[in-house]
């Protein structure tokens, strides 16, 4: 789809997630808003027959071990869904800003054209599953008994201390890698694979949750798809993806296939249909390339310059 | 690899007795009755002069075999811990620890010395996914 002339609000529904690329607010300082909105549903997992206490089995199957879990009150559920929302969508909002390096996004502000860059915004959406209801994911909770140090969960199924800081592992130095599970399972929602995935250890055609793709060095670990909570500037993809798709302009691959060399060639491949005369410049791709610190919109000279506006300039 | 789990020793032996000199054992049994095994009219002690003198003695040492290289190999200190250990041969068995969005599988196979002593002669990795 091509981007319209002028400022206007483009949306796109994704399978995983709604996008919306809003140019109304661009002008001399404030770039394109760029919002991924995630709708999950929750659903309680309680003992059964109304008990206040009973048991329920890692992720869910039944051939793993049972741990003690206890019925949700009204004022638990909505204090855990609460957190839920309020911390993951802080965690993954207003992170990111994609440099526009497309003649795309061009607007007048008081006779000067800018070049408007993208401030990615992401918005949880957070309800009750029902029967009717609409959501992009429907996720499992189940609350777990004080005497529980642990239980087993995934992306679509968390148990209720997946919403606190969790040791996962140490790093080579001993301190120990903290993560609270759901930004990490969040991540997994708009189409994140693992730290590592891609690499040596953890192909992607493999399965892509073995203990390697969690990361093989502190970096990878400690990455928030790794154990850890840090992000990174490549955990903008989803965002670059859905630029890639509503402007029609540039080339945007996964982390994971920037990291394989198999993924790589067979990218190429595709690219240059195996013709020798045609070249990849790089492997990772500089379209819309994501930045973790506020990239202000650029005039034409700014452009032509290569310039990176990092801090407010002084427009007259 | 080799790993030995057992080292044939003469006489009433306890599991950890290779790592741990005669007199802290001394002082180790004599302190048994004040620990958390203190329920226990005596110590628990094993008398195996071959991991092969029965069926029970086999499992036993390589599952001590197994539990004393995975304390030392398998480092991630999160998860819910050793979810199970299955016998999958006469010689091989299956460890599996969850982690979160995954069970880690190990697989060890023995072998039997001459010496009447369990080896583990192979060790594979796999995992088991979860939602």
């Amino acid at each position: 789809m091509a981007l319209p002339l002028t400022k206007a609000k483009t949306t796109k529904n994704f399978a995983s997630f709604n996008a919306e690329l809003d140019t109304t607010v661009c002008d001399r300082n404030n770039n394109a808003d760029l919002t991924i909105t995630l709708k999950v549903g929750l659903r309680q997992i309680n003992p059964p027959a109304g008990a206040a206490t009973g048991k329920y089995h890692d992720y869910g199957d039944v051939t793993e071990p049972q741990r003690d879990i206890i019925k949700w009150s009204t004022g638990s559920w909505n204090r855990w869904k609460s957190t839920f929302q309020r911390t993951a969508q802080s965690y993954w909002n207003a992170k990111f800003w994609l440099v526009n390096n497309h003649p795309v996004l061009e607007y007048d502000d008081g006779g000067t054209i800018y070049r408007h860059n993208i401030f990615c915004r992401f918005r949880l959406i957070v309800g009750d599953a029902s029967p009717g209801s609409s959501h992009h994911h429907i996720v499992d909770v189940y609350r777990l008994a004080a005497s529980e140090p642990w239980g087993g969960s995934h992306s679509t199924l968390y148990n209720s201390r997946d919403i606190a800081p969790y040791e996962n592992d140490k790093d080579s130095g001993g301190s120990p890698i903290m993560q609270r599970a759901h930004v990490h399972e969040i991540g997994h929602l708009i189409g994140l694979g693992h730290s590592h995935e891609g690499g040596v250890q953890c192909p992607t055609t493999g399965d892509t949750n073995a203990a390697a793709c969690y990361g093989t060095n502190d970096a990878e670990k400690q990455s928030v798809m790794g154990m850890g909570m840090q992000l990174r500037s490549h955990h903008a993809y989803p965002w670059r993806m859905v630029m890639s798709d509503i402007s029609g302009k540039g080339t945007v691959r996964k982390p994971s296939a920037n990291r394989s060399s198999a993924a790589w060639s067979n990218f190429v491949a595709q690219v240059t249909g195996n013709n020798p005369n045609h070249t990849v410049a790089s492997k990772a791709s500089k379209d819309w390339e994501p930045k973790m610190k506020r990239h202000y919109p650029r005039t034409a000279a700014e452009v032509l310059a290569n310039a990176a506006i990092t801090t407010r300039p002084q427009r007259t | 690899m080799a790993y030995i789990a057992f080292a044939k020793q003469p006489g009433r032996v306890t599991t950890q007795a290779r790592w741990i000199t005669p007199a802290v054992a001394v002082l180790a049994l004599l302190a048994m009755p004040l620990s958390a095994c203190a329920q226990d009219k005596e110590p628990i002690m094993i008398n195996l002069d071959s991991c092969d003198e029965s069926p029970l003695a086999r499992s036993r040492c390589m599952i001590e075999a197994l539990l004393d290289d995975l304390s030392r190999t398998y480092l991630l200190t999160g998860g819910g811990g050793i979810s199970s250990i299955d016998q999958k041969a006469t010689w091989v068995y299956e460890v599996s620890l969850s982690q979160r969005e995954r069970v880690d599988v190990i697989t060890y196979s023995f072998e039997l010395t001459d010496e009447g002593l369990v080896e583990i002669v192979g060790k594979q990795k796999s995992t088991r996914s979860k939602g």
